[in-house]
């Protein structure tokens, strides 16, 4: 994986095209797969991950991120939460507003706020055990639904459910003994 | 939006925790699979495999169909199989006719005899034995349920109107002889 990571990055600094098309067959459901999190449907989300190959191909180099999969993930999501924005300006949708009401009841901020929060989250994440973790990031940072979750890490709904409820309630915890008024 | 700005702040975490999160491209693969919407030619393709296979369930839809139709048609004419499995309409009660044969006691040949004898009565009698009896001939028709006469609760006030005298000696001095006589 390293190799295959590190040839495509080659690619990019070599300016050769084959670099996307070796990112898209490496990387390209991934990337899809967290879009369509965001934004619950492939129109939208196949021009956010589109956007995400472009900003490879502009960013590196002279950037060279590693691990390259995370850096494109997160350049997805950022892509694919903007779309939702400017797609939901005025209306909600059901789906996520489930998600964005979880997080609110337990990490109520303002803008100002935001730039402290990854440093606490990252804190946070360190002190739960392996499988909370990857549910928790899975859950919010990859929006995978319930159902993926369970079946990834050979859970039920309800159990999965269960335990995202209750990291949730040590988040909030965590959160007023760092001084935030939740 | 406190929300989304959660999400959009969450997002730089450190890259080790997402990597680890990452679930297999099969299980991705599924999800992506699941909010993608069919196209045009998928949806015509789907089309075409029903038409090709999926006759015998377009003729039993069509059967089970044209039988609920039947029923709620029969319904609304009063002409369903009654509990004894008689098959009689209101004006074949109506029409029907007290004669010989049908005083008589039934036998297999004036049961016969009596239908054929009243056309018009026998018009419910489509397929005897169809509802009924399993022999073929028809069972007999259920009577009218009696309605009991209630009583007028007022009492007629006496009538003003002159009557008619009938006695044709109204009028004679002698009570014997009338005007004719």
């Amino acid at each position: 994986m390293q190799n295959t990571e590190s040839a495509i990055l080659d690619l990019f600094f070599a300016r050769d095209e084959r670099a996307i098309e070796a990112a898209i067959r490496e990387y390209g459901t991934y990337c899809m797969s967290i879009a369509v999190g965001v934004l619950r449907q492939t129109q939208d989300a196949e021009e956010c991950v589109n956007d995400t190959w472009l900003k490879a191909w502009n960013s590196i180099p002279p950037q060279r991120p590693s691990p390259l999969r995370a850096w494109l993930g997160k350049v997805t999501r950022n892509l694919a939460l903007s779309r939702y924005r400017y797609n939901h300006a005025a209306r909600r949708d059901s789906d996520m507003t489930a998600c964005l009401e979880e997080l609110e009841n337990c990490i109520p901020l303002r803008d100002e706020d935001a730039g402290r929060l990854p440093a606490l989250m990252d804190q946070f994440l360190g002190t739960l055990q392996p499988t909370d973790r990857k549910l928790f990031v899975g859950r919010y940072w990859y929006r995978y639904p319930s159902s993926a979750l369970a079946k990834g890490y050979g859970l039920t709904e309800t159990a999965v459910n269960t335990r995202l409820s209750r990291i949730r309630d040590r988040l909030r915890t965590f959160l007023e003994k760092e001084g935030w008024t939740v | 939006m406190t929300g989304i700005v959660a999400l959009t702040a969450i997002t730089d975490i450190n890259s080790a925790y997402v990597e680890e999160a990452a679930l297999p491209d099969a299980i991705l693969a599924d999800t992506v699979a699941a909010a993608r919407k069919p196209t045009r030619a998928e949806r015509w393709e789907s089309f075409r495999y029903f038409m090709n296979n999926g006759w015998v369930v377009a003729a039993c839809c069509t059967i089970v169909a044209a039988a609920v139709l039947t029923f709620i048609i029969r319904a609304g004419r009063g002409t369903l199989p009654s509990e004894h499995g008689s098959h009689m309409t209101g004006t074949a009660a109506e029409t029907e006719t007290e004669t010989a044969a049908d005083t008589a006691p039934e036998t297999e040949d004036n049961v016969h005899t009596a239908y054929a004898g009243n056309a018009e009565a026998q018009t419910w009698q489509v397929w005897p034995g169809l509802f009924g009896s399993s022999s073929g001939t028809p069972n007999p028709p259920i009577p009218h349920p009696q309605i009991p006469s209630v009583p007028d609760p007022k009492p007629k006030p006496p009538s003003t109107f002159p009557k008619f005298n009938t006695n044709p000696f109204y009028g004679s001095q002698d009570g014997k002889s009338g005007y004719w006589g």
